[in-house]
């Protein structure tokens, strides 16, 4: 089942312009959806944000007024596209819905992008943040039992994906020189390992950006509290995630690897998406995106003198992007590298970290007086008597993150504790 | 043998030493020669900060040691990232152990007389960035695997401003 967008034939892009109207997507049903439909809707949206910034950052760096002109005039089909797709989204789906959303987006989405990895290297750095956004999940389930929403966090996710603690949020703040990783080279690398970077880059950008805009409509101090705290997570994902990508490629390359990733994925939401009236949308946005692919390849051969072919494989994407259930996988995740911190490129047990490293510093400084992100676990225990938790394949395979577990005895709480009592 | 003479024998070892490792460095286009000399290189410039931590006099010899360990421990995190990845699947694995030549030039610190110390060090470390610098251009140049050149790339502007900074130092003494 594999596709190769080279191979197909778009819409001209003078037929892609919308009016308001077609635009204005009736949006789906938040008590009806299947969790996957606004998974996708969320992550398509990212991913046509990221499309955006990308060529503005592209014209912002080049003096070439006729790539500026195609620039601009795709940028603009890629914006009512985005609309399209984001407007999805109802209105009456409150911001903590839609977090858990989010949430259910990073935890499917980098399961997905982990096992479908072919380098060793970049399955570590996926696995690595992949039990972040699992942590982060159970914290906003927390926080929307607490915040009295009309949902429960199950109800948004469905039977689909757990919500428990993953490496605890508090843990996650590390110096900003240990989020940064090692590049692949468009040269050697496979491409799935090039699209699976380019599509995680978009989707916590995405996320980021999210949390940086809306965490502060909540009024309530520790919801204020957390989303900021999660937010600063995030931009360690996206320093963490973008710095996988070859940073050597050219502007024109990478518009054209831009546009390819649009055309898989939105042929991948195509393929599986359970919604009639939203998988024509995912069609009718993929045969523009042929189409924005044949006008990158043409200014990549003509101006840089490059084929895409030479880069891009000859069968062409093998299997689509899939938003499926990943229970199994997140918790063998979590029991081969739930204690795993990052120092450098590097991924280890956080135990082998040398008391004097940068992270305890950081450490004392973020969580003097307290985090957020533990605060609203304590306060659901002390609100309904028990933490928010959603498990179907048992017990947590941690033991001491089980909500009855000996939290203390924790590698990272046992390590943290010591060091920090030395600082 | 007067401790004067000593430090000069060590410094004319060190500096024929670091010759013959830039000559070596020029040639290295093989992927298992770099990884060597890379290696070997993060492995020197921890273990000789470790030692100006120790026994360096000034201020500013412990505060570039102290770089020296932070930036030279990325780079040795950068390399065995780069050597998890299937690009350079086949490439043989970086040395546990300093080279005779390294052991020497250690061996040399350890045993500097308290007033000699930071000019000799400041000394070993002009010599080895320049072999640093002259094999991570070389390689990122004409190096035979992409990832490696990639590390290349990565590490060379690093290594070019340690060796401008020990240069200006230096010349400071």
């Amino acid at each position: 089942m594999s596709f190769n967008p080279l191979n197909e034939r778009g819409i001209p892009l003078e037929r892609q312009l919308r009016n308001w109207s077609e635009l204005n997507t009736p949006p789906y049903d938040p008590n009806a959806v299947h969790p996957y439909t606004r998974c996708r809707a969320i992550f398509m949206n990212g991913i046509e944000v990221e499309a955006i910034i990308n060529s503005h950052q592209f014209a912002r760096h080049t003096a070439d007024v006729g790539v500026k002109q195609k620039l601009a005039l795709v940028r603009r089909i890629e914006q009512q596209q985005q609309k399209a797709v984001n407007w999805l989204i109802p209105g009456n789906e409150t911001t903590i819905e839609r977090t858990i959303g989010y949430e259910q987006v990073a935890v499917d989405l980098t399961s997905w992008l982990a096992r479908q990895e072919p380098d060793p290297y970049l399955k570590r750095v996926y696995e690595f943040a992949l039990l972040e956004d699992f942590d982060h999940l159970y914290r906003y389930a927390n926080l929307m039992d607490l915040m009295g929403d009309r949902m429960k966090a199950e109800e948004i996710t469905g039977d689909l994906t757990e919500i428990l603690p993953g490496r605890p949020t508090i843990f996650e703040h590390r110096d900003p020189h240990d989020d940064l990783r090692r590049p692949m080279t468009l040269t050697a690398a496979d491409t799935q390992s090039v699209m699976n970077a380019i599509t995680i880059v978009a989707a916590e950008q995405q996320t980021m950006n999210f949390y940086m805009n809306v965490g502060n409509v909540p009024e309530d101090p520790l919801a204020r509290g957390l989303y900021l705290e999660i937010a600063q997570i995030e931009e360690q994902h996206v320093s963490h995630y973008e710095s996988i990508l070859d940073p050597t490629l050219g502007w024109l390359t990478n518009l054209v690897l831009h546009e390819y990733n649009e055309c898989w994925l939105y042929w991948s939401c195509m393929q599986t998406e359970v919604d009639n009236r939203i998988k024509a949308l995912w069609e009718l946005h993929l045969n523009m995106e042929i189409e924005h692919l044949r006008i990158a390849c043409e200014m990549l051969r003509d101006i840089d003198g490059i084929e895409a072919e030479s880069f891009l494989p000859d069968a062409g994407m093998p299997e689509p992007m899939t938003f499926e259930t990943n229970k199994e996988y997140v918790r063998d995740v979590l029991r081969r590298s739930g204690d795993f911190t990052a120092w450098d490129a590097q991924f280890m047990p956080v135990t082998q970290l040398p008391p004097d490293h940068r992270y305890f510093e950081y450490q004392k400084v973020v969580n003097a007086g307290g985090a957020p992100s533990e605060m609203v676990i304590n306060r659901h225990r002390a609100d309904f008597g028990q933490e928010y938790r959603f498990a179907t394949q048992g017990e947590h395979p941690i033991e001491s993150l089980r909500e009855q577990g000996d939290h203390d005895s924790y590698p990272y709480h046992q390590v943290v504790t010591r060091e920090l009592e030395e600082v | 043998m007067t401790s004067e003479l000593k430090q000069t024998m060590d410094k004319a070892t060190d500096a024929l030493g670091g010759m013959a490792g830039k000559m070596t460095a020029a040639m290295t286009t093989e992927p298992d020669g770099f990884v060597e000399n890379a290696a070997m290189g993060d492995m020197y410039e921890i273990a000789a900060a470790g030692i100006a931590l120790r026994k360096g006099r000034s201020d500013h010899i412990r505060m570039m040691a102290r770089q020296m360990i932070a930036d030279h421990t990325t780079s040795k995190h950068q390399l065995q990232a780069a050597l998890e990845m299937n690009e350079t699947r086949g490439v043989a694995p970086p040395p546990r152990e300093l080279d005779t030549r390294r052991q020497t030039m250690i061996k040399h610190l350890e045993e500097a007389p308290e007033d000699g110390f930071d000019t000799m060090y400041l000394d070993q470390q002009v010599l080895a960035h320049e072999e640093t610098v002259t094999l991570m251009r070389g390689f990122e140049e004409h190096g035979r695997n992409p990832q490696l050149r990639s590390y290349a790339a990565g590490t060379r502007p690093v290594v070019e401003r340690h060796l401008a900074m020990v240069k200006q130092m230096r010349a400071q003494l």
